[in-house]
């Protein structure tokens, strides 16, 4: 298989009438949904532009965004998904840094367009079907896209803070899906419900790994709407769940008895791209016995290159499962030499194969810093055990420095954060008085519970050796966090 | 109620009218930890119980509109 929307065309011809798309409480068979996209690649086709030019797109969980999706991938040209709040702004600033040929957006842009001499086109999301069905005919012929030319161009905030466009080859969508799909060992009937931003890398890709195995994929607005959240699984009889760690850790504080009655239903329930605390996998595992749990690792730039089923292989701390159908994962020193790596023997991860990205868009030198040979170095700490199992205990600019023993804040924090008493928790360097660094330790206890230091210090040394237990141990009222929900480390002092 | 509801409302975000503004969760305003956060608060402070039918964007996308819901909790108990 070259592309997704090749899989599309032949899902069609198979089972036409099996449900591809449903959103809006509106749904799409393959069959409809390989004419609309069909349709949409020849009104794109008849916009003459060049092959491989950039379409933007301001993403909505919805059929339109499917069909445009894949009609541009039909058409040959690169399908760039932007953020659903972003502004006419931004949407400008996107489509100059692409120099884009089109945007598709429910934003009125007729005013701004204008002034951009049409530099380029703009057609509204609420007419992406309509023109798809008018331009539709039989015996419409496309060249499906190749390996090698670009699919998507992702943004991405990462850690740098700056954007930066991930340029995706066809061959790494599917790679990545495949990674997927064999990884989770996507049932033939599955439904996937999808609660997250569409343009987001791991949302999307569960669209393709649906289109790909030719089963339904249901696209949600997030997981503010707990209760069309409650009725989309009812009603849509949904097998798996893409779920980031904010939503499980959203779900089992505000409605774990809802979710506990799907363990027969859910085949499973999909969790990357974020730190997952240890105590939100133990309370899924307890409460959906039935449902294969999977934590992810990847990212936009090498997407789903591992997984791990924590419900099977219990008490793997900071375990990320074996490497992926396309992954090859590998444990690099400072200077990206291949090590033997083990608990004792750490260094950086670094990952080849067909997922790995082409680079970021426009920015040579970026890519470089990321990118050699096909093989994209992370700045995540790990190892590889004896029985191929990879470890990620953290990134490498929170690295705990002392006196030349790392300790790697996530590894204490999901020890501490199986102790009962403890809602949440923080490790990090602190400066003594002698001018080093002692690890510290701020827990936010739950209610009506008091910290005992001791206690929990015993705790931790049952899984921990005695360096990484923090000196000082404090209870706070709560702890900084990002915009996002993630715990911001830059503030804690 | 409402000035308790808009304090409470503060202590997550202390940049927004909240006489004003009524699209809260549907522009994005307030995400799902906020909104963990709320209702873990709004149980404390009012004493009422949110199941999962309540937790949806109308209910909360305002002072007011989270200040009706709380009332009709109330009512219910």
């Amino acid at each position: 298989m070259d592309s997704i929307v090749q899989a599309l065309s032949i899902h069609a011809k198979e089972t036409p009438d099996r449900i591809a798309v449903i959103a809006d409480d509106e749904q799409i068979t393959y069959g409809e949904l390989w004419k609309e996209v069909q349709g949409f690649a020849e009104f794109l086709r008849k916009q003459g532009f060049e092959k491989g030019s950039r379409i933007t797109v301001k993403a909505a969980p919805s059929i339109w965004f499917a069909v445009s999706c894949f009609g541009i991938h039909l058409s040959g040209n690169v399908h760039v998904p932007m953020e659903k709040t972003i502004g006419p702004e931004g949407i400008i600033n996107i489509a100059d840094e692409l120099s884009a040929s089109m945007i598709v957006a429910d934003t009125d842009l007729s005013d701004r367009i204008s002034e951009n001499d049409g530099k380029y086109k703009y057609i509204s999301s609420a007419l992406v079907r309509e023109t798809a069905k008018e331009y539709y005919r039989d015996g419409l012929v496309f060249d499906f896209p190749t390996l090698d030319m670009t699919c998507d161009i992702m943004f991405t905030t990462g850690t740098t803070g700056k954007s930066k466009g991930v340029m995706e080859s066809h061959r790494a969508v599917v790679a990545v899906s495949e990674n997927v799909q064999y990884g989770a060992e996507i049932p033939k009937d599955n439904i996937y419900l999808v609660p997250a931003p569409i343009n987001h890398a791991s949302a999307i890709r569960k669209l393709y790994v649906s289109i790909l195995t030719g089963t339904t994929v249901v696209l949600l607005d997030g997981f503010t709407d707990v209760k069309k959240f409650f009725n989309y699984v009812e009603k849509y009889k949904v097998t798996s769940i893409l779920m980031p760690p904010a939503a499980v850790r959203m779900i089992l504080l505000l409605a774990e008895k809802n979710l506990a009655k799907y363990s027969g239903q859910l085949h499973h329930i999909h969790t990357g791209s974020a730190a997952f605390p240890e105590a939100d996998k133990d309370k899924l595992c307890e409460i959906l016995p039935e449902t294969r749990l999977y934590f992810a690792y990847g990212s936009s730039e090498a997407g789903c290159v591992s997984m791990y089923d924590y419900s099977k292989n219990r008490g793997l701390i900071s375990c990320v499962g074996k490497p992926n159908k396309n992954a090859n994962i590998f444990i690099v020193d400072e200077n990206r030499n291949p090590i033997k790596s083990s608990k004792e023997n750490q260094g950086l991860i670094a990952i080849s194969g067909g997922m790995v990205m082409q680079g970021y868009y426009n920015a040579p030198e970026l890519t470089g810093e990321v990118l050699k040979d096909g093989v994209v170095y992370t700045n995540d700490i790990g190892y590889i055990d004896d029985e191929g199992f990879v470890y990620m205990l953290g990134r490498r600019g929170d690295v705990i420095n002392i006196g030349g023993l790392k300790i790697a804040p996530t590894e204490v924090e999901n020890v501490v954060l199986r102790y009962p008493d403890i809602a949440d928790c923080a490790c990090f360097a602190k400066e003594d008085r002698m001018g080093g660094v002692v690890p510290r330790l701020n827990v936010v206890m739950k209610k009506g519970c008091e910290l005992d230091a001791a206690k929990l210090r015993a705790h931790m040394a049952e899984h921990l050796e005695a360096f990484k237990i923090p000196k000082q141990i404090v209870a706070v009222d709560e702890l900084p966090k990002t915009s996002n929900g993630k715990l911001d480390r830059k503030r804690l002092v | 109620m409402l000035d308790r509801i808009i304090e409470i409302l503060q202590g997550i975000r202390d940049d927004i009218d909240y006489y004003s503004e009524d699209s809260l969760i549907d522009d994005g305003i307030f995400d799902s930890f906020d909104i963990v956060g709320l209702v873990s608060e709004l149980k404390d402070e009012f004493d009422i119980d949110i199941i999962i039918d309540d937790l949806t964007p109308a209910n909360f996308n305002s002072a007011e509109s989270i200040c009706a819901l709380v009332k009709k909790l109330q009512d219910e108990d």
